[in-house]
């Protein structure tokens, strides 16, 4: 199990020390250091913020010894100079180092077993390198934020971290999701890299088919699309420049005036749609007006005999509007400019038949299409780039469905625990008494929110609310913490969060009866989780081991100048 | 009812008198229900003086957002019209509404006023429509 085992403070060649076991509690009156121990650990941990606090003045560096069941690492900061340091031994020297360095070292030390894996997705889903930092909103309970449900980490009432932790539960717990989003990017950079290679060719190709086509109508070639009858008819007109007249087909003013009769229809079937629209919107205005008129009368029922005539009015003008809407409109309008289009495709053949060709045109467009029958001739796989094309666009769809879906089950599952880590233990407390008799009581954390709300009965339905009384909301603050952590141990194994929970002055709005009770109970869960604890108190509770127990009564730092 | 809505309904007693009155007289409780609705939040008046759209649409063309939030008002001019009723001013029968005392009437509306220096004036114009046509274009813009 990870734990800092001894933190010290150094000042011009003198020493204070402070060993820590796994489940310390350290008691100290007000203004004795308690929250500035919290300050220093934050910080020999790798805080960005420079060590300003009042009451660690005087203070030229701090080291602390960390350690896991296989090694141990010692780590230095200095505090004007800002210089990370690192040794693995006592007895060696201290070597200066990064803050990323000295950050990733102290990943290491955390879990036996890492999983890359986790840090890979975390890194292409937030773009950026994870270290423990990033998730120390779950090691600090700060006398500030204590019992405060409606944000229960209390790092998270800094705006610069509340949209970050939001992200991260998100992480935590839609990571199957994540986890298959990730894949199918990876997927997809993959695919969008195929598809660009065969691109550009894919495009001049099409261009240049679209460009044939063209002259082929203007010279009045017969065009089929498939490459070897295409270029015999081409080569044909080269070697004779005779073109074939077409004799079957019809003429010109018949083939006009059934386009212009399929453009009227199209254009009636156009207004028949709108109608059919206009009617649908017109129906649900009039019931708008019914329903205001309505409900004026069912509030002043002696006014009906004013709003008869309008009722009645606006219940003919509806009956006499003949029903537009059961057509396909749609489907009529496509297969008409379908028609129109064969037509229209027809009628250009023809005229172009009925234009003069000079040589020289003639000469210009076989010397293009020769050129265009070179690069048609560069086979083009448009089945293959159809196909990633396709596959392109179901990826993108299907990352955008995930990353709307959430998957609730985690969620649940988690309340479901904490609700039980709560009730579970059989404490002769109040609240905790109180709420084991409310008729189906649970607690709810929302990840999004960062909030937590009970739930019990009301009548037959099921309401939320926010638990009252310091004591009750304390007590399952600190639950939520070790149960994000119990949740982590489950579900990240091998993750580079630091299985750390330090507690500023839990004790206090308790009352020192209930939280000589409630300390054990979340010692042992924390054991259990494998998690260390530093608890500070301005009391003293009976049970505590020496070997667990810090007084800094006479004060944490004594190079601290009062 | 509360101060705002007397003086709502005094404001609503002011528009239905001036409608009643010369040179409009109007007849139709469903006329005076629509017209007394839409003067009384009518503030578009620049859109009457320039002309370049018919009175009818500039009329009820925002009647949909009016009703959306002022559709209680519709019982303040219903209410005025009963004490009309009541009070023998004016006799009621289904849509028709007979003047049985004749009164002449000084607007305060300032539309109202506006509409009287007009030529042509907008409510007469608008006035030209039935019942049911007025119906049809609430319909239409509601």
């Amino acid at each position: 199990m990870f734990k800092i085992d001894m933190i010290r403070f150094n000042h011009n060649g003198e020493t204070q020390e402070y060993k820590f076991s796994e489940h310390c509690f350290v008691y100290g009156k007000n203004t004795r250091g308690k929250t500035a121990l919290t300050i220093a650990i934050d910080y020999i941990l790798g805080s960005s913020d420079k060590l300003t606090y009042q009451g660690l003045d005087n203070i030229d560096s701090m080291e602390a010894l960390l350690k896991n069941d296989k090694t141990s690492l010692w780590i230095k900061r200095t505090v004007n100079e800002s210089g990370y340091f690192y040794k693995r031994t006592e007895e060696s020297e201290y070597s200066e180092i990064s803050s990323d360095t000295y950050k990733d070292n102290i990943c290491l030390i955390l879990t036996d077993i890492r999983n890359n894996r986790f840090i890979e997705i975390y890194n292409k889903v937030f773009d950026e390198h994870p270290s423990f930092r990033s998730f120390n909103f779950l090691n600090y309970i700060e006398e500030k934020g204590l019992g405060d449900l409606s944000t229960v980490f209390t790092k998270a009432k800094e705006l610069k971290h509340n949209i970050r932790i939001r992200n991260i539960m998100n992480f935590f717990f839609n990571f199957e999701n994540i986890e298959q989003i990730y894949e199918k990017e990876l997927l997809l950079d993959s695919k969008n890299r195929e598809l660009d290679k065969l691109s550009s060719g894919y495009q001049e190709y099409n261009r240049s088919k679209a460009e044939q086509k063209k002259i082929f109508k203007e010279l009045q070639l017969d065009y089929t699309g498939k490459y070897a009858t295409d270029y015999k008819t081409f080569c044909d007109f080269r070697d004779s420049y005779v073109r074939k007249t077409k004799t079957k087909s019809k003429d010109l003013v018949y083939l006009s005036q059934a386009s212009f009769s399929l453009a009227e229809e199209i254009k009636i079937y156009n207004f028949m749609k709108n109608q059919s629209n206009n009617m649908v919107t017109r129906k649900e205005r009039i019931k708008r007006l019914l329903s205001i008129i309505n409900d004026i009368v069912n509030d002043e029922p002696e006014y009906e005999s004013y709003t008869n005539f309008i009722k009645d009015t606006i219940r003919t003008l509806d009956e006499e509007n003949v029903i537009l809407s059961l057509s396909d409109y749609n489907k009529a309008i496509r297969d008409i400019e379908k028609e129109k289009q064969q037509l229209d495709n027809q009628i250009e053949v023809l005229k172009a038949t009925s234009e003069k060709l000079s040589y020289e045109d003639a000469m210009k467009k076989v010397g293009l299409l020769e050129h265009l029958f070179i690069v048609l001739k560069e086979e083009v796989d448009i089945v293959k780039y159809s196909n990633l094309s396709q596959e392109v666009d179901k990826l993108k769809k299907e990352i955008k469905e995930l990353k709307a879906s959430f998957n609730q089950k985690k969620i649940k599952d988690f309340n479901n625990r904490l609700t039980e880590n709560y009730l579970g233990n059989d404490l002769d407390i109040k609240h905790l008494q109180d709420d084991a008799k409310e008729d189906g009581f649970s607690l709810e954390f929302d990840p999004f929110r960062l909030c937590l709300f009970a739930k019990h009965k009301v009548g037959e339905n099921i309401v939320n609310y926010m638990p009252g009384s310091m004591a009750r909301q304390t007590h399952i603050q600190m639950l939520v913490y070790l149960t994000m952590f119990e949740y982590l141990k489950e579900n990240f194994m091998g993750f580079i969060y630091m299985p750390l929970l330090v507690i500023d002055s839990a004790n206090q709005p308790m009352g020192v009866d209930s939280f000589e009770k409630v300390y054990p109970v979340i010692i042992d869960m924390a054991d259990r989780i494998g998690i260390q604890t530093i608890f500070m108190s301005k009391d003293k509770i009976g049970g505590i081991e020496d070997k667990d127990f810090i007084d800094i009564s006479e004060g944490l730092n004594r190079f601290h100048k009062s | 009812m509360n101060l705002n809505d007397l003086i709502k309904e005094a404001e609503y007693a002011d528009i239905i008198l001036s409608l009643l009155s010369e040179p409009y007289e109007i007849n139709s409780v469903t006329k005076m229900i629509f017209f007394s609705f839409c003067i009384r939040y009518e503030e578009n008046f620049a859109s009457y003086r320039k002309r370049s759209r018919d009175f009818v649409d500039v009329f009820f063309e925002n009647i949909s957002l009016k009703l959306d939030v002022n559709y209680k008002d519709l019982e303040r001019i219903m209410s005025v019209l009963r004490m009309l009723e009541k009070t023998r001013k004016i006799a009621i029968n289904k849509d028709s509404i007979q003047i049985l005392e004749e009164f002449s009437y000084n607007t305060e509306n300032e539309f109202i006023k506006m509409c009287n220096g007009k030529t042509p004036n907008p409510i007469l114009e608008i006035n030209k429509l039935d019942a049911t046509a007025v119906i049809e274009e609430v319909i239409r813009y509601v």
